[in-house]
């Protein structure tokens, strides 16, 4: 919702319908599944709207296709080819117990078709608002669900400990 | 009693939507605009849209099979349409070709016309009312409504009536609408996608 060509007004009233909306289509009354995806570009609707939803989606600004992380993954895909080469001819010149060489690290390749997040990386860019002069809380851990959020917490302390 | 109406046999979907208004956008058309702008978008829009669409969050939302809202912060700009237009606009398309889902749309941008003198909220809610009315009338016979819109409005005549829903009262079009939805067959989901 870019709220082109609307009035405070329409705002407030329309972020009151949306929230009506949300409570009746999460009240347990309700059988039929009604799905609800609504977008937002102001702060005041979001606010409103965040105590009444589970699932939050914040869309990166920018999305960069990581032509970088493609080179970088050449760059170790050849590293590799000649640590093999080098560990070969290792082989060839040295007694068979003396190294044993486990080329199944290598192995593996990234399954990049599938792995979404590997191909595509964001960076959010500093954008100060939106056209409505609000700003918009670009922070990730606004949009966590409180699971989101302990399992955050859990693996910080693993991490001091 | 329902005195407000003409008389209870003449409930029915054309009479319905006469009151709200009589003229609705044309969905398929709005949809199809929104279509075109991702065809010609640029690189930076698509890529939003592709990664929103490959996003683990946004498959599980559209299989689930419970009643789930999704919120989305698309960042969008002052402009008509945007990233997420083309998304749900593909999303409402893929629905419906799909037929089991019943699927509401409604583009901010393009809906929005400051000609029909109506509140927003109150064009957003008219919209999506006329998409299921006219979207689940019996092999398109109007004589013949899906809805018993006589007991409808009896057993809720507390929430809303001819008057209130002539007079585009929001919470009286909120609760019509959801209403319908929860007495439309429970297999058939139900997605608003409000862009």
């Amino acid at each position: 919702m870019n709220f082109y060509g609307y009035n405070a007004n329409d705002k407030a009233e329309l972020s009151g319908a949306l929230v009506r909306m949300a409570e009746l289509v999460q009240s347990p009354g309700i059988k039929n599944v009604i799905k609800v995806l609504t977008t937002s570009a102001s702060q005041s609707i979001h606010c409103r709207l965040l105590s009444q939803v589970e699932l939050k989606f914040n869309m990166p600004n920018n999305i960069v296709k990581q032509d970088r992380r493609i080179n970088v993954n050449r760059q170790l895909r050849s590293e590799q080819q000649s640590m093999e080469h080098r560990s070969r001819m290792f082989k060839e010149n040295s007694h068979p117990d003396e190294m044993s060489y486990d080329d199944q690290s290598y192995a593996e390749e990234p399954d990049m078709e599938n792995d979404a997040e590997y191909v595509w990386s964001y960076r959010s860019l500093n954008i100060p608002g939106n056209a409505d002069g609000e700003s918009l809380a670009s922070d990730d851990s606004y949009w966590s669900s409180p699971a989101e959020e302990q399992e955050k917490s859990d693996g910080e302390q693993k991490e001091t400990k | 009693m329902l005195t407000d109406l003409p008389s209870e046999r003449t409930l029915t979907t054309p009479v319905l939507l006469r009151y709200l208004g009589g003229k609705f956008p044309d969905i398929r058309s709005v949809m199809q605009q929104a279509v075109a702008y991702g065809r010609s978008a640029s690189n930076t829009c698509l890529d939003r849209a592709r990664y929103f669409m490959d996003n683990k969050r946004m498959k599980s939302w559209v299989t689930s099979p419970t009643s789930e809202l999704l919120l989305v912060n698309g960042y969008a700009k002052n402009h008509r349409l945007s990233a997420m237009s083309f998304v749900c606009s593909m999303l409402a398309t893929s629905l419906e070709a799909f037929g089991g889902a019943l699927p509401l749309s409604f583009f901010c941008g393009l809906d929005c016309d400051q000609k029909i003198q109506r509140s927003a909220t109150a064009y957003l809610l008219v919209s999506l009312l006329a998409q299921v009315l006219q979207g689940h009338t019996r092999g398109g016979d109007n004589t013949t409504d899906a809805f018993d819109f006589n007991k409808l409005f009896r057993d809720n005549e507390n929430k809303y009536n001819a008057t209130k829903i002539s007079t585009h009262e929001p919470k009286a079009h909120c609760e019509l609408l959801m209403n319908l939805l929860i007495h439309l067959p429970p297999d058939r989901p139900v997605f608003i996608l409000i862009a």
